[in-house]
């Protein structure tokens, strides 16, 4: 049963995560056997069986609460599945685990400083357990009595009758519980929950036996079961909370606005010790448990020098996340400063970081994450188009080619097809250029475009940084 | 599954303590039906006003009792058959991650908490955007 709905809950976030990353939608997971061994494909995961096979191992120190506070560097050239690597690694730590993504730019906001900014990111990755205990009495109305006095004057009584499968018993009533069941409207053949300590009474639906009760209902009208076992019932519920989520709460009285509005600010240092504080607390008592979760920052060389200074410390710290990076740069400069190090990240921080490298993927790899994306992208490629499109791969970049599957299919559908044939790719590689032949027609026709800048220096430059 | 003595002990084993958390469901329902008899009982007593004495089943044999013995028996049952209940829930959740792990799946999350306080939950609340 609890398996059942862990899935369930799986499902709603893979839809969530469908429409943020649309680009590694069909990652499920590591690919990984029980023993931790990869497999060829699975799960979405094709090729980088080394890298796969490590982050194995790191997902499995941290489902243990081995390594928090440690660092991931997954270091390859572009379109070698980094990304999807930590998708596979967030999709198989499951709904418990917080899981924080983002891009290493995002801190640079002019709402917040960079060090808010990834202070927060470290603190929704961390996750609080805590448990709501509740006593309700649960059942379905059987029948409703009020006795008004005959005076006219004094409280209103009555009697409840509530049953579930098991059993049935009557309550009598005040008058303060009879107006809270007029409010919430309830008639017999209700399923009702009553708090016992505030002595809320909440409506679930109409019992399915009494279905058939009138012809015509209200849409909103929901139908449950009548509730199973003892009417008087201990409900606990496990809430999994983010600690950025108790700072909002406390950073202003109107704590869940500033949730919904998504304008939360900057949060002041003073809150959060007190939250630190707190949750110390509870976990001395045994009312919280600490999961740490795992912040992704992809593209981390673009992070500066204060970043990663701020990081080194943040590491440190007791309640800190697993952080797992990216990046695709080799020995380049550090930004803010003029000092070159491999992946633009400082030494020290390099140091303390376990380096996951992955290789370029084979040409039969390409074509399996050619034929997936197809698959995911609702295309039919016909055989000899998926071995042009994986020669087009091969030869210019994966992340052009899964482009093209979306124009080919496209065109496909204008000319009435099925099935995306070799004339339809060929059309579109004609129609959109790659990087490849846009920096060679570039290069030919330089002089015709403005403000030419003689070749040489500054124009590389500026290639450099708009393609990434 | 080599070894199907081993296997089919490995089954008992869960089938047994599978077994005894149903047994321990109906317990609570049964206590429950009783807590709730209990209840209905200590009520009508407290309504029944002229009379000093009253009709009281032990088992199957009924016995004329005065009023406050019977509300003394009743209250003391109460209060055994809560704390009956509250211990059965607590082993419960014992049982339940012990079949967890004969079954090799990890322990309910959280199941061994400390339940948070109304505030504190109330606060808690804020930020899930349930009811406060």
């Amino acid at each position: 049963m609890a398996s059942i709905t862990a899935a369930k809950e799986q499902e709603v976030r893979e839809i969530t995560r469908i429409e943020r990353i649309g680009a590694h939608s069909h990652i499920r997971g590591l690919g990984l056997d029980d023993g931790l061994e990869p497999r060829k494909v699975s799960q979405g995961m094709v090729g980088q069986l080394k890298a796969r096979r490590a982050a194995g191992v790191v997902l499995a120190m941290v489902k243990d609460g081995k390594i928090a506070g440690r660092a991931v560097l997954l270091a390859g050239q572009p379109g070698t599945g980094k990304t999807a690597i930590a998708m596979g690694l967030a999709q198989a730590l499951g709904a418990d685990t917080p899981f924080t993504s983002m891009a290493g730019s995002e801190i640079y906001s002019l709402e917040m400083s960079k060090t808010e900014a990834l202070t927060q990111a470290i603190r929704k990755s961390i996750g609080v357990r805590i448990k709501e205990e509740t006593e309700i009495i649960e059942g379905e109305v059987v029948e409703i009595q009020v006795e008004r006095p005959a005076s006219g004057s004094g409280g209103k009584t009555g009697k409840l009758t509530l049953k579930s499968t098991e059993m049935e018993t009557m309550y009598d009533l005040g008058s303060k519980m009879i107006e809270s069941l007029t409010k919430e409207k309830i008639q017999t053949g209700d399923v009702i929950t009553i708090d016992k300590a505030t002595g809320k009474i909440s409506r679930l639906g109409r019992s399915f036996t009494r279905a058939r009760d009138y012809d015509a209902t209200g849409p909103q009208t929901r139908f449950v079961q009548c509730p199973e076992g003892e009417l008087q019932k201990r409900k606990e519920v496990v809430h999994t909370v983010t600690l950025h989520e108790v700072d909002v709460i406390n950073s202003r009285t109107h704590g869940f606005l500033a949730l919904f509005s998504g304008d939360t600010g900057e949060i002041k240092s003073e809150v959060r010790e007190q939250i630190n504080a707190k949750v110390g607390e509870w976990r001395e008592e045994g009312k919280a448990d600490i999961i740490p979760g795992v912040l992704f920052i992809d593209e981390v060389h673009m992070l500066d020098i204060e970043c990663f200074s701020f990081l080194n410390r943040a590491l440190e710290d007791e309640m800190a996340p697993i952080v797992i990076m990216a990046t695709n740069r080799g020995i380049t400069r550090i930004r803010g400063t003029n000092i070159s190090s491999p992946h633009g990240i400082p030494l020290d921080l390099l140091d303390r970081m376990v380096i996951i490298p992955t290789s370029p993927y084979e040409e039969p790899e390409l074509k399996e994450i050619l034929k997936i994306r197809c698959e995911e992208e609702d295309c039919e490629m016909s055989e000899d188009a998926l071995l042009v499109l994986t020669k087009i791969a091969v030869e210019t970049s994966l992340r052009y080619a899964i482009q093209l599957i979306t124009t080919a299919s496209l065109v496909s559908r204008k000319r009435k097809r099925t099935e995306v044939g070799i004339d339809d790719v060929k059309k579109v590689y004609s129609l959109f250029l790659d990087e490849g032949r846009s920096t060679q027609f570039l290069k030919e026709y330089q002089d015709e475009y403005l403000y030419d800048q003689s070749a040489g220096g500054d124009a590389a430059e500026a290639m450099e940084v708009t393609v990434q | 599954m080599e070894n199907p003595k081993q296997s089919l002990n490995h089954l008992k084993a869960i089938e047994k303590q599978a077994e005894d958390i149903l047994r321990d469901k109906s317990e609570i329902v049964a206590l429950d039906r009783r807590r709730n008899g209990n209840r209905e009982g200590l009520r009508a007593l407290k309504k029944q006003t002229n009379t000093d004495k009253t009709w009281f089943a032990i088992g199957p044999i009924l016995v004329k009792v005065p009023v406050q013995t019977a509300n003394k028996w009743l209250d003391k049952d109460q209060v055994t058959v809560s704390a009956e209940i509250n211990k059965i829930r607590s082993d419960m959740k014992v049982k339940v991650n012990n079949l967890r792990d004969l079954e090799f799946q990890d322990p309910v999350p959280g199941l061994n908490l400390k339940p948070l306080d109304r505030d504190e939950m109330n606060a808690i609340n804020q930020v899930m955007g349930g009811h406060v």
